[in-house]
């Protein structure tokens, strides 16, 4: 095969192909493997396997792939410390006797990271669905058998449990309604309409108001006028009526909360920025997965269903919008989300006007 | 002897200081899984491992000695091999503290958890990952990954905290939970300590590619 034909061949694999000489030093490798293996972009080519890989594993089954023995689809782990691989090597041209000490080893790493994560992530979600029902669940029974019990008797107490019944029945609604929500958010496109995003905010802010004044929090905003975006209005009140009642949660009394919004380029950028407990950065990335929670006993006395977050990620990206977090531990937090803008009040364009193309923007 | 075999030997050197890197990071990853996994096997297996990250200890000590003795190495290759002689002791270290979580491990293994384990193996996960950026810092010369393991290390040391706090309420709610508390307790020092010799694993790092002996870290913090 020419060489353009093998370049253009391994380029095109899915999978980290490296060609490793009897030394163990990497011969060829391509673009995936580039990529996947120790940092990206830096050559490959003269360094020994266990150089760009720092896997001692990956170097013993280079050695058992040299004493002959194929190596099929093993699992070991990656470069970074969460990262999964799945490695298989052939033996390539032979200089000793039989399958043994061959002159070169093809290796082929695939990454399979990203599918162990959703694994995790549906296993998890599972689970959490049956933990969170099953706790109110468990209260409400409890409750009610002791009501049973003769306690209906005595009123003070009786009343008592009956308002916990009630609590724990609105809890489960809660999280029965935000289970509904999430998956509208996913599985159907919204139905998107020109509208003013400033009024909404404005709105949402006033509402909001009574809960921080009771929690002592310092709840402020500076909205620009105008901001026109193609979504749905319904679901971007959600986005941030869930990012404002996390913000004012998570802030102890004496704390603020403040909410910016203005066109920046060709977006609507709103900021939600507390001065509350702030999240660890190893907590950060999962913060947006349903019911994952950062203190699990924290949030679930805040009355939180611990899906507000997947709920804001999921319809934000239905629009084709971003959402981004940024925190810093025991000072605050921001949560950042942003659409594209359609007119800013500036620009004397006609909304409608921009129409046709509008419809393809959701993913 | 030519400077051909005198590279070749410096390669070797750095080639086994890698292995037994990934042979550290690999027994912690081990050890931690059979913690949570709570297999006895496993943990046994870490600690029967323990003889290979003392033998490489020995083997790349030697080699040292020997490149010191019989090639009185100038610059860059003294910075590697007195690099490669402190570094050898963090990861003897390190595969110690595996063992030590290994032990724990055996001795948890039939205590049903208060809780499932999340903060642990999160915290471990940090740990290991700043060795492998060691590691990649070491073989790719780079210098910002060594800024990034230090700065890693305070949110390590925040973790530690966070659960040392956590474990320490659990035995003031529950007296029956002392002993498995006080172990698991025991495994968030190894791991805060392991982060340290990584810390310092890291500023070795720094030594080979500056020549400047520097304490990164502002404070070594220890269990406090």
């Amino acid at each position: 095969m020419a060489a353009l034909e093998r370049t253009a061949l391994m380029d095109i694999c899915a999978a980290a192909v490296l060609i490793v000489d009897s030394k163990g030093i990497v011969l060829d490798a391509n673009l995936e493997a580039r990529q996947l293996l120790i940092g990206a972009g830096s050559p490959l080519v003269g360094r020994t396997l266990l150089e760009v890989t720092l896997s001692g594993e990956v170097e013993q089954l280079w050695n058992t792939c040299r004493a002959g023995q194929a190596v099929r689809n093993v699992e070991v782990e990656g470069l970074s410390s969460n990262a999964n691989l799945i490695v298989s090597m052939a033996p390539i041209g032979r200089s000793g006797s039989g399958h043994t000490d061959p002159e070169r080893v093809i290796v082929v790493i695939r990454d399979i990271s990203e599918l162990r994560r959703l694994e995790t992530i549906r296993r998890d979600f599972v689970a959490n669905v049956s933990h969170e029902l099953r706790t109110p669940l468990a209260s409400i029974r409890a409750m009610a058998e002791t009501l049973q019990d003769g306690a209906l008797e005595d009123p003070s107490v009786a009343r008592r449990f009956l308002g916990t019944i009630v609590t724990e029945t609105e809890r489960l609604s809660r999280i029965a309604a935000d289970l509904l929500i999430l998956s509208d958010a996913e599985s159907q496109r919204p139905d998107k309409e020109l509208f003013n995003l400033s009024p909404l905010l404005k709105e949402v802010l006033a509402r909001s108001q009574p809960q921080a004044e009771r929690a002592s929090i310092r709840l402020t905003s500076t909205v620009a006028d105008g901001l026109i975006v193609f979504a749905n209005p319904d679901q971007m009140e959600q986005v941030v009526v869930n990012l404002v009642d996390n913000a004012l949660k998570y802030t102890p009394g004496g704390g603020s909360v403040s909410v910016e919004a203005a066109a920046q380029g060709e977006e609507a950028v709103v900021h939600v920025r507390d001065t509350g407990i702030g999240i660890l950065s190893t907590d950060l990335p999962r913060i947006f997965e349903r019911f994952y929670r950062v203190d699990k006993a924290r949030s679930r006395q805040s009355g939180g269903t611990g899906l507000g977050l997947s709920i804001v990620k999921h319809i934000v990206e239905a629009h084709s919008g971003r959402v981004t977090v940024t925190s810093e531990y025991n000072h605050g937090s921001e949560f950042t989300f942003a659409l594209a803008l359609y007119w800013d009040g500036r620009s004397a364009g006609d909304p409608g006007g921009l129409g046709s193309g509008m419809e393809s923007s959701a993913e | 002897m030519t400077r051909t075999t005198f590279d070749e030997q410096l390669a070797t050197l750095r080639h086994r200081l890698l292995a037994m890197a990934s042979a550290a990071d690999n027994m912690v990853g081990l050890a931690m899984q059979a913690l949570i996994e709570q297999d006895v096997e496993l943990a046994e297996q870490v600690i029967a491992n323990d003889d290979t990250i003392d033998g490489l200890d020995l083997e790349i000590e030697t080699e040292c000695m020997r490149l010191l003795a019989l090639q009185a190495p100038v610059a860059r290759d003294l910075h590697l091999v007195g690099t490669a002689l402190k570094a050898i002791t963090d990861l003897e270290r390190i595969g110690d503290h595996a063992v030590d979580i290994a032990k724990v491990a055996r001795k948890l293994s039939r205590d049903s958890f208060y809780k499932p384990l999340v903060d642990l193996p999160k915290m471990a996960s940090a740990v290991r990952q700043m060795l492998r950026d060691a590691m990649t810092s070491f073989v790719n010369h780079d210098l910002e990954l060594v800024d990034k393991v230090v700065s890693d290390d305070d949110e390590v040391d925040t973790m530690f905290h966070r659960i040392r706090d956590e474990l320490h309420a659990v035995m003031r709610r529950d007296p029956d939970l002392v002993v498995q508390a006080s172990y698991l307790l025991f495994v968030a020092h190894y791991l805060e300590r392991i982060a340290d010799h990584v810390v310092n694993i890291a500023e070795r790092v720094y030594y080979v590619e500056t020549g400047e002996l520097a304490q990164l870290a502002k404070t070594h913090k220890t269990a406090s």
